[in-house]
């Protein structure tokens, strides 16, 4: 064994000396720093998270490195087969144990090849993100960047000692590399070569991708195995010189453990089959678009049970409905990933049960009161990838929020109220029980309005007696920044840098106030800290007037509008780009106030990314009048932050458009400016409003609109009705 | 005359690149396999074709024709002819003949794709997988003649071959359309039209005998210390 150790070892010690001699190496290490230069996007680099910058570096050098790792090793492999090849042996060793030195010895070449880039790219973590950027960056290289090569340099060497001749080695391998990697470009599952789309995170790290990520990676090392045996038993068949003939058992061996390979290779491609069916699968969404069963639900608690370790959930809902009718049917919208374990009712005469997602009551005839029903059920969420996925699939599946409402891995739990963890997602909650077990003791609970809470070192038990906060989390990997004095942001480590954290999210803190000092009601004297909170996998914010607390997406449309304006602003072509930003984060806070009660994701369309192009008509429908309301009180809120010069400026804009026939610059910066004429003539009468009558007048319409219609879009004479009413003046 | 003539080229084939006498025609028949597709409309089918000549093609012979004087210097064999041909007018002779013989198996290739599978223009796809295999092998040969090794050529040919097929539309936006290698194919595939094909293919035709001007200077730059 010893002996063997020794003559890999020192094979590949002298393989690795042949290499550096090669200038050819050396051109691809320069190849390499090329590509990875230019996987990094050096223009939004202060806002890139450091798992973000590993990943795209990682995906660029496992794309190109494909191929260049292929022309540099198949002339390294077949040497000893070359015709004109003299090779002294100057000693008896193994065949078997030369060719595993061999590779051994190229993948350290191609290692070594590589720290010219891996050096960059860590220093531009380590100056971006500190030391833990570079950790980072080693975990993400060698989970994306390590099976990929080693599987092509292990398929190589097979091709290799099957061709024993360099260039056609060379020429089949690239074609078919090139080829996988051009067609597997449009591809968002994770396929080819280097795994494509993949979800990171700095807070979840590969989130619901992760068992994906390792089935992928897994596969890719099982290649490579298979790929070494058949190329050692090749070797073995029709050796490079004269060797002792194999007997049975050698060959016994040889299938066996092929074999094996072969049978873990199936098992590997099946579950990863499974695992990526399962996150694929489409899910309705029909429910946040009109819940209208709520109405009959009058009670409704939760009680829910949280293994992190494994991830599993029970929950028991009790709810109490009332119906005039003997038959009752209720959509149930639980997650796939959830089943329903035990109905039961407060009468034995009900009869209840749950048929493909509908929960059918039958009552006793003439029955009267209220029924009362506990449902239980458990599972592990199950986060189809349309939700989270980076793809573009088309209009109306691109608007679909975080339906799933909940994530648990063993270091990160967050769950949105209105999420499809629990049957009647949409609908009231009265009280929630969250038992999470075993809770980590590091923790950072970012809820402030649970009534009550029991800590133990096996379970930790929050009660919320009010209606909860639309959202929980508790995790061990946020950190926490001041962002005022009364404003704290809770974002994962190494997410982007502390002078764009404060730049991107102070307007927010701001406009936080304004909503409390113009738009809250009750007394706001002894209110806690604004919290902000940064998440992965939601797609739209969340705003709890009440705790003031704002919950963002981690990849949000609003960094792209951010570098857009800034751009322009450094070109000269735009003034002022932090207000154009301030204005359109005043339009999304407007937004989310007005949705803080309800789920109404419609709203919540009219993102800076949404309005460049066409809104979904199935989504979003006439909605003039709140559209121009909305997006005037956003203007009027976020006036500290613009100046009173930036309004007048917005409004006269709109004035010069308003029948679109001329374009004005930079009227494509303001939010919904060519939306319609009849939403710029509701802005512009509204300012007038403004102007004649005062602000106090304008945020009691406001209030008074949200309270009364909700989302609903007023036809213009009735909202005339509507203003003259609560103010006692007249709409201009 | 030029019986002697062609028996020079074919034994120049022979010698140089032994591996080219069945690697072309072999993958020239491997275009065919695109008769097997009945389904494809004509846009499709012309994209196909498109990426058989202009990116299958190219490849191959610039694999091939890396190793035309390399081959033998890596294996100590060029000393003989070097004593009897200059290296610069060996490797021009070896190229032209290469490129004839590839020039032969395409144009059977594209005679069989115009009557069987799509009435296409002959000479169009000639020249442009011509052009395009010009800029390759000169592109890999300038690297392999300053490496002095034939892996840096094909990395470097290969380099550029890889940028405009995978990051196609990020290579073209570089590039441009006079100087992206596979215009007909990335037309086809965008819808962006291919009226500027002829400029394309004439602008990297010129950019290849560029290229391969600068091999010659490097070829004769060594002629007397090459071993």
């Amino acid at each position: 064994m010893v002996q063997h150790l020794q003559t890999i070892i020192k094979t590949a010690c002298y393989e690795w000396k042949i290499q550096v001699r090669y200038r050819t190496t050396w051109l691809l290490a320069g190849l390499f720093f090329l590509v990875g230069w230019f996987s990094v996007d050096h223009d939004s680099l202060s806002w890139l998270s450091a798992i973000s910058i590993a990943k795209s570096t990682a995906q660029g050098l496992g794309l190109f490195g494909s191929l260049f790792v292929v022309i540099v090793a198949s002339p390294a492999f077949v040497r000893e087969f070359q015709a004109t090849h003299n090779f002294f042996w100057s000693r008896a060793f193994s065949n078997y144990d030369y060719i595993i030195g061999k590779y051994f010895g190229f993948c350290t070449a191609i290692g070594m090849a590589l720290i010219p880039i891996g050096a960059w790219v860590a220093w531009l973590e380590s100056t971006l993100h500190g030391l833990w950027g570079i950790v980072i960056q080693i975990k993400v290289w060698a989970v994306i960047l390590v099976p990929t090569l080693m599987s092509l340099l292990a398929i190589t060497l097979l091709v290799g000692f099957v061709l024993r001749r360099a260039l056609w080695t060379s020429l089949v391998m690239v074609l078919i590399t090139g080829g996988v990697l051009a067609l597997n470009l449009d591809v968002t599952h994770l396929s080819g070569f280097a795994p494509y789309g993949i979800y990171v995170s700095p807070l979840i790290g590969y989130g619901p991708d992760r068992r994906l990520l390792e089935l992928h990676r897994v596969f890719y090392m099982e290649i490579s195995f298979l790929s070494l045996v058949l190329g050692l038993l090749i070797t073995g068949i029709a050796p490079p010189r004269l060797e002792k003939k194999s007997n049975l058992i050698r060959y016994a061996v040889w299938f066996l453990s092929t074999t094996g390979i072969l049978i873990m290779i199936y098992g590997t491609t099946i579950r990863f089959q499974q695992e990526s069916k399962t996150i694929s699968t489409q899910s309705t969404y029909e429910y946040w678009k009109d819940y209208q069963n709520c109405s009959m639900i009058h009670s409704y608690q939760i009680d829910l049970t949280i293994e992190q370790a494994t991830g599993h959930i029970a929950g028991k809902v009790h709810v109490g409905l009332h119906s005039p009718d003997a038959f009752i049917q209720l959509p149930v919208y639980l997650n796939a990933g959830l089943q329903i374990t035990n109905i039961s009712t407060s009468q034995p005469t009900i009869i209840a049960r749950v048929n493909e997602g509908v929960l059918s009551l039958t009552l006793p005839s003439r029955w009267k009161g209220n029924i009362f029903l506990t449902l239980e059920y458990s599972g592990v969420l199950h986060i189809p990838r349309s939700f989270y996925d980076t793809i573009s699939y088309g209009d109306e599946r691109d608007v679909l929020p975080f339906l799933v409402g909940g994530y648990v891995d063993a270091e990160t739990v967050f769950l949105t109220r209105d999420g499809n963890w629990h049957p009647f997602p949409g609908c009231h909650v009265d009280a929630l029980t969250i038992e999470l077990s075993p809770p980590h003791l590091n923790s950072e609970i970012m809820s402030t309005t649970a009534t009550t809470r029991l800590y133990s070192p096996d379970q930790l038990i929050l009660t919320w007696e009010q209606p909860p906060l639309p959202l929980f989390i508790q995790t061990t990997n946020y950190r926490t920044v001041q962002l005022r004095e009364d404003s704290i942001l809770l974002v994962a480590p190494e997410h982007i840098t502390q002078k764009e954290l404060n730049r991107i999210y102070t307007p927010y803190a701001l406009l936080i106030e304004q909503i409390d000092a113009h738009l809250r009601q009750g007394d706001i004297s002894n209110s806690s800290p604004s919290q902000i909170a940064i998440l992965p996998l939601i797609k739209y914010g969340r705003y709890d007037p009440i705790s003031r607390s704002l919950f963002l997406p981690e990849r949000d449309s609003m960094l792209w509008l951010y570098e857009e304006l800034l751009a322009y602003g450094d070109s000269g072509a735009l003034d002022r780009p932090d207000s154009f930003y301030s204005r359109w984060v005043a339009e999304r806070m407007m937004r989310l106030w007005w949705c803080s009660d309800n789920f109404c994701p419609a709203l919540q369309v009219f993102g800076a990314y949404i309005s460049f192009r066409q809104i979904p008509n199935s989504i979003e429908s006439d909605k003039t009048t709140l559209n121009a309301l909305i997006s005037y009180a956003a203007l009027r809120l976020a006036e500290p932050l613009v100046g009173q010069g930036f309004v007048d400026d917005e409004i006269n804009i709109r004035s010069q458009i308003i029948d679109y026939t001329t374009v004005v610059w930079p009227s494509e910066f303001l939010p919904l400016a060519w939306e319609s004429p009849a939403t710029n003539r509701m802005i512009i009468r509204l300012n007038e409003f403004w102007n004649d009558h005062g602000s106090g007048s304008f945020w009691k319409l406001v209030r008074d609109y949200h309270y009364l219609y909700g989302t609903t879009s007023l036809p213009d004479d009735e909202f005339e009705n509507f203003v003259e009413q609560v103010t006692g003046a007249e709409l201009p | 005359m030029y019986k002697n003539w062609l028996k020079l080229l074919w034994c120049e084939n022979l010698v140089s690149s032994p591996s080219a006498m069945w690697m072309l025609p072999l993958v020239a028949g491997g275009g065919l396999l695109l008769l097997a597709d009945m389904q494809a409309e004509t846009l499709m089918r012309f994209e196909q074709i498109a990426a058989v000549v202009e990116i299958i093609m190219p490849l191959t012979v610039m694999f091939i024709s890396t190793g035309l004087i390399l081959r033998e210097q890596e294996e100590n064999s060029l000393v003989f002819v070097a004593v009897r041909s200059s290296l610069a007018i060996l490797w021009v002779r070896r190229l032209c003949a290469l490129f004839l013989w590839y020039s032969f198996w395409l144009g059977i290739l594209i005679i069989i794709y115009h009557f069987f599978y799509l009435p296409i223009s002959i000479i169009q796809m000639v020249f442009a997988s011509a052009s395009v295999s010009l800029v390759l092998i000169g592109v890999s040969s300038v690297a392999a003649l300053i490496a002095r090794e034939m892996s840096a050529g094909y990395l470097t040919g290969t380099f550029l071959w890889g940028i405009c097929l995978i990051t196609h539309k990020f290579s073209f936006g570089i590039l441009g359309p006079r100087l992206y290698l596979f215009y007909l194919w990335f037309g086809t595939k965008e819808g962006i039209g291919t009226d500027g094909w002829l400029l394309n293919k004439l602008s990297l035709m010129l950019v290849g005998v560029m290229f391969i001007l600068a091999s010659i200077f490097l070829l004769r730059s060594r002629e007397r210390f090459f071993t």
